[in-house]
């Protein structure tokens, strides 16, 4: 199981849990850690949860399995989404083993309230902040590996932008020369396709002076000659 | 036309349809298939063009908000597909 996912808080834990205010879904996980020392150990340590021979939080089975994260006498219940590549911090209580007010029967009161997991407002402000980190990267990488590709010509450039779409790209030697850019059609980490409309705008990234008349004859039927990867769709201008 | 093929998978249901239309129009289903992308492709050439030209300019003005704008235009999609993924009960 990949630990090097990211980490979120839902709305409802940072509003009710953390008493946070003024949308602090739009934080980043280290600008909240700066706020609460228990979302700062759930940032520091939530590769942990799930490791082998951690047991899950039982009163929240057999729906969800969860994992309990300490920080002194607080309980914090995290749950992997692997879909998403997000581990989330769900809820966070006082642990008071007895008392009606612990931690793990507040747990399953959200659970049975229907509020624990993540809703479509979380998913939103985690899809805006996967959007956003994606475009910063474009804008260093896509530059970066045509360049690695220009200085090394006729080999094949392979990088994942963004850890999210895998391309590989490779210029040839010739005079003209050409540049190929293979975009594979599942969205890193997880199993969905590629979004709609993010072959063109990957390829606007690599070919920033191909006419827009020219988009739809970009597209190759192989790799610079070799075959293309079953997942991918390859593509093809002169640049030089 | 060229005649260089290669094993392509079709929905069952459309089969019927390539073979009607091909009967119907004097064409091959290949020659329906090609005919009614190359339709599609006239339809969305300037969307396409547009997200294309969009993205270009974005990279070249440094504009992240532009191209985070671009990216977003299918989040509805992909937060409803995320949604199926959590668990309910």
């Amino acid at each position: 199981m990949s630990r090097n996912y990211g980490g979120r808080v839902t709305v409802r834990a940072l509003k009710k849990d953390f008493s946070l205010e003024n949308s602090p879904e739009d934080l980043s996980l280290d600008e909240l850690a700066g706020k609460d020392e228990r979302i700062a150990t759930f940032a520091e340590r939530r590769a942990e949860m799930g490791a082998e021979g951690q047991e899950p939080i039982n009163s929240l089975l057999p729906e969800v399995i969860a994992f309990s994260l300490h920080h002194g006498r607080w309980r914090m219940a995290t749950w992997l989404h692997e879909a998403a590549a997000t581990i989330w911090l769900i809820a966070c209580g006082w642990h008071e083993k007895g008392s009606k007010n612990d931690a793990y029967a507040y747990f399953e009161r959200l659970k049975k309230q229907q509020v624990l997991m993540p809703t479509k407002d979380d998913l939103a402000a985690l899809v805006r902040a996967q959007d956003r980190a994606l475009a910063e990267s474009f804008m260093t990488e896509v530059p970066e590996v045509r360049e690695r590709a220009l200085a090394s010509r006729d080999q094949i450039q392979t990088t994942r932008l963004g850890g999210r779409i895998a391309v590989r790209v490779v210029a040839t030697s010739g005079n003209p020369t050409s540049l190929y850019v293979a975009i594979s059609q599942r969205l890193f980490p997880g199993d969905f396709p590629l979004p709609k409309d993010w072959d063109v705008i990957v390829l606007g990234a690599f070919f920033p002076d191909t006419p827009k008349e020219n988009l739809l004859s970009l597209l190759d039927d192989d790799f610079k000659g070799t075959p293309l990867n079953p997942e991918e769709l390859a593509f093809s201008d002169m640049i030089e | 036309m060229a005649v260089k093929t290669r094993p392509f998978r079709a929905y069952t249901e459309d089969i019927g349809a390539l073979r009607f239309l091909g009967e119907v129009e004097g064409m091959s289903p290949q020659e329906v298939l090609h005919s009614a992308l190359a339709s599609y492709m006239t339809t969305n050439r300037e969307r396409l063009g547009k997200v294309f030209e969009a993205t270009q300019r974005a990279l070249r003005d440094g504009d992240i908000d532009a191209l985070t704008a671009q990216l977003s235009a299918s989040a509805d999609e992909r937060v409803a597909a995320l949604a199926e993924t959590v668990p309910t009960f």
